[in-house]
């Protein structure tokens, strides 16, 4: 049973050898030891400001090594933070904010010049920026900072945080337009990252990419496997994920040897960067998440890399890794692969749609239970309680329904068959598609919105959206998606979006979903 | 030739056509500043590739792609000028 915390980790495999490379980026790089004292002078910076255990930091900033200190120092003052996605508009991260009450924030780049308009209305007691504090604009009228400031002045010791103290929150897509804030703490972050490390054997000789940002849970085992172990994490920028055959030959030259991320990048990186002739370095795992892998896609990745430890990690950010599955020396190019078993410091189970347990063979809802769980949303008891339950078998302890509609095969491993809710995953992005309705239907002549997930597209999965209407009102498309992308991160913007008199609906009075998406791929067919 | 002047047009024409495009300098970060996202990357590099012939998307790194001034460098070298 892991008894320590994300910190107590990450010192442990600081004291292993403190002046080797910690974080290594495009823009610079940290020594464990730097790494440690710069986070323990933030933490010091918001323990003096009088940022207290338990309160929320956010993070808005591009992935460098110095956010990395912004997360491990908010940890260290037994704060948890909240990453807000550096690339979503503002009015998001303001949702966000509002919703989880932070007591400090840190920003960098273009971002500063938004401050203002982020942080009206909220009342963090610090403004730390990483860059020049006259970018911000308009005064917030809270004490502001800038990084290089908090990192001159010494740090002190400060009380470490326990297991169940918060670590962070990773907002997800929700169903009503407002973000959900899963909480996690060190004990159900270190879990997780205690079962990738003892699973797959990861060492100080290893050295992480670190693909995914820091708001998608991904990054939880980027940054904390490695650095707990010694090891060193490369970050790739926003800017060099965009270059497949840049990151093919890079993760050759940076001595990768275990890669995690969403399967689009891992396609691209075949499709445009050559993969499959120049090889992958000295990549000895490579795990990926976030959506199905398409099967003839990973039987070409499986093929172009016969020596390299592939897994398929699954599981939402709820509970992080709860299921997985090792790939076999092929895979087939006409079906998804399985969604495996459970981590073995966790236990499943599949109830039938009358809450009775179900073994081999029959479709049924997973639950998950074990110390990866998440205590719960942020601030919303309901809807935690609609997810988190008490263990429905009876017994102690709670258990978490995950939505995910699987099957149990002969082998032991879970099949993966869908969703029971309109979750939907593009390019490994959690899409709520209520949420995006709720976007649309914000505009004032919207009078009702229903989103769908078609076929198509460059991703393979897009958006489509039918919109009715107000009376007398006419509805620009154009005007409409500008209004969305100002609401809401750009993945997440209709790639289609038609106007309707009326929507489709079924006999309970529902939109009729599957109708509209006929429709759709009817159009797509024509 | 001028290939900052070539790539600033074709900037301000297909990808910021108002005023950002307009006083877009040599120096300015394109992608980091969030002017132009990665589908407007993928097409100043499907242009440079088309008029120049150079493929910086092949051999390019990221440093080469973050101003018109990196950008217009980088198919220098390309060129062997």
């Amino acid at each position: 049973m892991n008894t320590e915390t994300l910190v107590r980790m990450i010192r442990r495999g600081a004291a292993l050898d403190p002046t080797k490379t910690a974080v290594r980026s495009s823009g610079g790089e940290l020594a464990f030891a730097q790494l440690v004292d710069g986070a323990g002078r933030i933490a010091t910076a918001l323990a003096e400001a009088g940022v207290a255990r338990g309160d929320r930091v956010g993070i808005w900033m591009d992935k460098t090594p110095a956010c990395v200190q912004a997360v491990v120092g908010t940890m260290m003052a037994g704060a948890a933070y909240v990453p807000l996605d550096p690339k979503a508009p503002w009015r998001r991260c303001q949702s966000i904010l509002a919703d989880c009450g932070v007591a400090a924030v840190f920003a960098d780049g273009p971002r500063l010049a938004q401050l203002a308009d982020l942080l009206a209305g909220l009342a963090p007691r610090l403004l730390v920026v990483d860059g020049d504090p006259g970018a911000v604009g308009a005064a917030p009228g809270m004490a502001t900072t800038t990084l290089g400031e908090v990192l001159a002045r010494p740090g002190r010791e400060l009380p470490e945080p326990g297991l169940d103290d918060l670590a962070y929150i990773l907002y997800t897509s929700g169903s009503t337009g407002t973000p959900k804030g899963v909480v996690h703490t060190h004990r159900s972050g270190a879990d997780f990252v205690c079962w990738v490390r003892d699973t797959y054997g990861i060492t100080a000789d290893d050295v992480f990419s670190s693909h995914a940002p820091f708001h998608f849970d991904l990054s939880v085992c980027d940054l904390y496997v490695p650095l707990g172990c010694g090891a060193t994490v490369r970050l790739i920028s926003s800017l060099e994920a965009m270059l497949p055959p840049y990151l093919v030959r890079s993760v050759a030259e940076w001595g990768i040897t275990v890669w995690y991320s969403v399967p689009s990048i891992l396609i691209a990186m075949m499709e445009t960067g050559g993969l499959e002739t120049a090889g992958f370095g000295q990549v000895r795992i490579l795990f990926f998440a976030g959506e199905v892998f398409p099967a003839p896609q990973l039987q070409r990745l499986r093929r172009a890399l016969p020596g390299v430890r592939m897994a398929n990690l699954f599981g939402p950010t709820e509970t992080n890794v709860c299921t997985y599955y090792d790939l076999p020396p092929d895979v087939p190019a006409d079906r998804p692969i399985p969604i495996g078993k459970a981590c073995e410091n966790l236990e499943s189970f599949v109830l039938d749609d009358d809450g009775r347990e179900i073994g081999v063979g029959v479709e049924g809802t997973l639950w998950i239970k074990g110390g990866n769980l998440m205590s719960g949303y942020w601030n919303d008891p309901e809807r935690t309680a609609l997810t988190l339950k008490p263990d429905p078998r009876g017994g102690d302890g709670v258990a978490y329904c995950t939505g995910d509609r699987v099957r149990l095969q002969p082998d032991g491993d879970y099949e993966f068959l869908g969703r029971r809710d309109h979750m939907i995953k593009i390019r490994g992005f959690r899409i709520d598609t209520g949420e995006v309705e709720a976007a649309l239907a914000a505009q004032p002549a919207v009078l009702e919105a229903v989103v769908v997930a078609v076929a198509g597209g460059e991703a393979g999965t897009r958006l489509a959206a039918s919109v009715v209407p107000r009376a007398g009102a006419g509805v620009d498309v154009n005007e409409l998606r500008a209004f969305c992308a100002d609401r809401l991160p750009v993945y997440m913007v209709p790639e289609l979006i038609e106007v309707r008199d009326a929507l489709p609906r079924t006999s309970t009075g529902k939109a009729d979903r599957k109708a509209l998406q006929a429709a759709w791929s009817q159009e797509g067919n024509a | 030739m001028n290939y900052e002047a070539e790539i600033k047009h074709f900037i301000a024409t297909e990808l910021l056509p108002d005023e950002r495009g307009a006083a877009l300098t040599d120096d300015q970060a394109l992608i980091t500043s969030g002017l132009v996202d990665s589908m407007g990357l993928l097409q100043i590099l499907g242009f440079v590739q088309q008029k120049f012939g150079t493929d910086l998307m092949a051999t390019g790194s990221p440093m080469d792609f973050d101003s018109v001034g990196a950008l217009a460098a980088a198919v220098r070298r390309g060129r062997g000028e």
